[in-house]
């Protein structure tokens, strides 16, 4: 083939700059952090300087965010979320893809149709319900959840369990199986790539929503982290250097999760490629 | 080990779809069932109601002396072998075969033991740590067929398993399933929509139509003497010619005469049947095989044959035959001659063929007359 330089050059300054706009934000919240609240409004695009250089930012962050302890929350709420979200819309994908009936059609479109309402629009009158239920709590809040990612889940799974022959089922039937085993051994292990997929979209977005727990959780005691950075933008007064501190902490746990998950998400696809 | 009894089985789909049309066979400890017959006539069905994979719509299905109409298809004893494999892509080989087993709580080193006695049978004992994807066909064939050996259940059942394979394995593999149907012992029964795997493999055939049997026989006796037109025309390999006729005949003397005027002599038994059935100037279709239209040049006969000169249009050269396509008073036929018979396109030949070898059918029940 005939190598074409200059044309490959523009193409690879276009990139460079397009990651280089979209890595900006990190930049910038990553230098900042390590600065003075002076060393910042100084200059807030340099580098840290000797008199503005402090790793004090992060000390005060981890306290202010009270970090174990918000992680944790974080941590137990996402983890439940994501986990009966891929358990509950697995099987009920599962369901909807096996059962042919008007039913099944019906419901899987009453999923669809969920996605197209805004999630503004019901917050009110549901977080009323779930206040007469008492359950105003984070173990309310996993199951909201539940309810608000079902749609796209669901419809993630479906796409993927269409195309599993359904000879595999019956042969685990006559092998023995009972419909509870027959998802469990067969069907379940088969959906690990979209599994994974909608894992890590689930666990993106929970883990750092605020809008909803900001509204559900009124103990501190078990306030995300998202919570707690609120704290550091008062209404007079934005503590920056925390806040960006506080962020990069934030955000060490996600990016850890999304590498590791991210090499099943490559392997999953080629599985599926070859069958 | 078990026999099997279909009586009266139906199955209607939603919307009063017949598949199965008042099935009734009995089959018998170790036999090889073949069910055969095109695409949507019911061969399937009947093999998945017989799994339990299917509701019986009405009628009564045993195995053994137990009525398993209502029995969950784990219960029934069987193991059965599907088209694409339907093997676990995520297990292994080995955890593929054991499956079953676990899940009936065998014991562990019982367990190997079967796999292990399985894979060696099927020439698999290299495999066993593999995964499907890295099989070729006719080792995920093999497997699939392990899975059902180690269950050793009464009936295995077999859902058209050779049709994914290329020409050369499947005669193979068609000679391993006879094989291992005396090895095992068993009762087999088989869906295919080929012919030469039913003939070749059978011990008996259930030829179907429209979810209605046409006929059960052995393979002998099914291409000797099939029972109507549809029968004879799908089993054989090129398939039966049929040519239409008229019974004529003045005094006592019977016999047929063709579209073109030819005549063709008919045996003492032959006569006397159309005599009875009063058959006398009606119409009815004359089967005869391309194996009995003998060269005349090459093979002549000596007695009670019938002689037919035509123009071949078409020859094929198979190896040690030659299939002569011509026209028999205007009706497309085939020939099947030794490749040693010199013919040209476009030359002349004649036929003889013995009275005997000549199946008459009613034209319009499309039934043996007999």
């Amino acid at each position: 083939m005939k190598q074409r330089p200059v044309k490959n050059l523009g193409w690879i300054l276009l990139g460079s700059l397009l990651a280089m706009l979209f890595l900006a934000p990190f930049y910038i919240v990553f230098i900042n952090s390590f600065k003075t609240p002076k060393g910042i409004f100084m200059n807030a695009m340099g580098l840290p300087s000797r008199p503005y250089f402090t790793f004090n930012n992060y000390v005060e962050a981890f306290i202010e965010l009270d970090f174990v302890r918000s992680f944790l929350n974080s941590l137990f709420i996402t983890v439940f979320s994501t986990a009966i979200i891929v358990v509950f819309t697995s099987m009920a994908a599962w369901m909807l893809v096996r059962t042919k009936t008007k039913w099944s059609t019906f419901l899987f479109f009453l999923f669809a149709a969920a996605m197209l309402i805004p999630f503004q629009s019901v917050m009110l009158p549901l977080v009323n319900i779930m206040g007469k239920l008492g359950l105003l709590n984070p173990v309310g809040l996993v199951f909201m959840y539940l309810g608000f990612g079902s749609s796209l889940s669901v419809m993630l799974y479906h796409g993927f369990i269409k195309n599993i022959p359904a000879e595999l089922e019956e042969a685990a039937i006559i092998d023995g199986c009972n419909r509870l085993q027959v998802f469990w051994y067969i069907i379940f292990p088969l959906l690990k790539p979209i599994t994974v997929t909608v894992w890590i979209l689930n666990t993106m977005w929970i883990w750092n929503d605020f809008l909803l727990p900001q509204l559900v959780i009124n103990k501190p005691g078990w306030h995300t982290i998202p919570l707690k950075m609120f704290y550091f933008f008062g209404q007079y007064s934005k503590k920056w250097n925390l806040a960006l501190a506080g962020l990069v902490i934030a955000m060490v746990p996600i990016i850890i999760f999304y590498f590791i998950a991210q090499k099943h998400i490559v392997k999953g696809v080629t599985q599926g490629s070859i069958k | 080990m078990a026999n099997l009894s279909l009586r009266n089985v139906h199955k209607i789909y939603a919307g009063n779809v017949m598949a199965v049309k008042d099935f009734n066979l009995e089959i018998e400890d170790r036999e090889f069932i073949v069910l055969v017959g095109p695409s949507g006539c019911g061969k399937s069905t009947t093999l998945r109601m017989i799994a339990g994979l299917e509701d019986i719509s009405q009628g009564e299905i045993y195995i053994g002396d137990r009525l398993v109409n209502d029995v969950a298809p784990k219960d029934r004893d069987i193991a059965m072998v599907f088209q694409n494999y339907a093997l676990y892509p995520h297990m292994t080989v080995y955890d593929n075969m054991a499956f079953g087993l676990k899940l009936r709580k065998v014991p562990k080193d019982e367990i190997d033991k079967k796999v292990k006695e399985a894979a060696e049978i099927l020439d698999i004992g290299h495999l066993l740590d593999r995964k499907p994807r890295a099989l070729s066909g006719g080792q995920r064939q093999r497997v699939a067929l392990g899975r059902a050996i180690v269950r050793e259940p009464k009936v295995f059942l077999m859902d058209e398993p050779l049709s994914n394979l290329d020409a050369k394995l499947r005669v193979q593999m068609r000679a391993e399933i006879s094989k291992l149907h005396h090895r095992l012992n068993t009762t087999f029964i088989y869906v295919t929509h080929d012919q030469t795997e039913a003939m070749t493999m059978g011990t008996r055939i259930v030829v179907m139509k429209d979810g209605i049997i046409q006929q059960a026989d052995t393979p002998k006796k099914l291409y000797d003497m099939p029972s109507n037109m549809f029968v004879a025309g799908f089993i054989g390999s090129p398939p039966m010619n049929f040519i239409r006729a008229e019974v004529k005949g003045e005094n006592d003397q019977l016999y047929l005469v063709l579209d073109d005027g030819l005549k063709l002599a008919l045996s003492e038994q032959q006569q006397k049947l159309l005599k009875e059935k009063n058959y006398r100037n009606k119409k009815i279709a004359m089967g005869i095989r391309p194996e009995h239209l003998h060269d005349a040049t090459l093979e002549p006969l000596s007695k009670g044959y019938n002689e037919v000169k035509t123009t071949v249009e078409v020859m094929e050269m198979m190896g040690a035959e030659i299939y002569l396509h011509v026209k028999i008073a205007g009706i497309p036929a085939v020939a099947r001659v030794s490749s040693k018979a010199e013919v040209k396109i476009n030359q002349q030949v004649t036929f003889h063929f013995h009275y005997d070898k000549m199946h008459l059918f009613d034209q319009e029940t499309e039934q043996v007359i007999r």
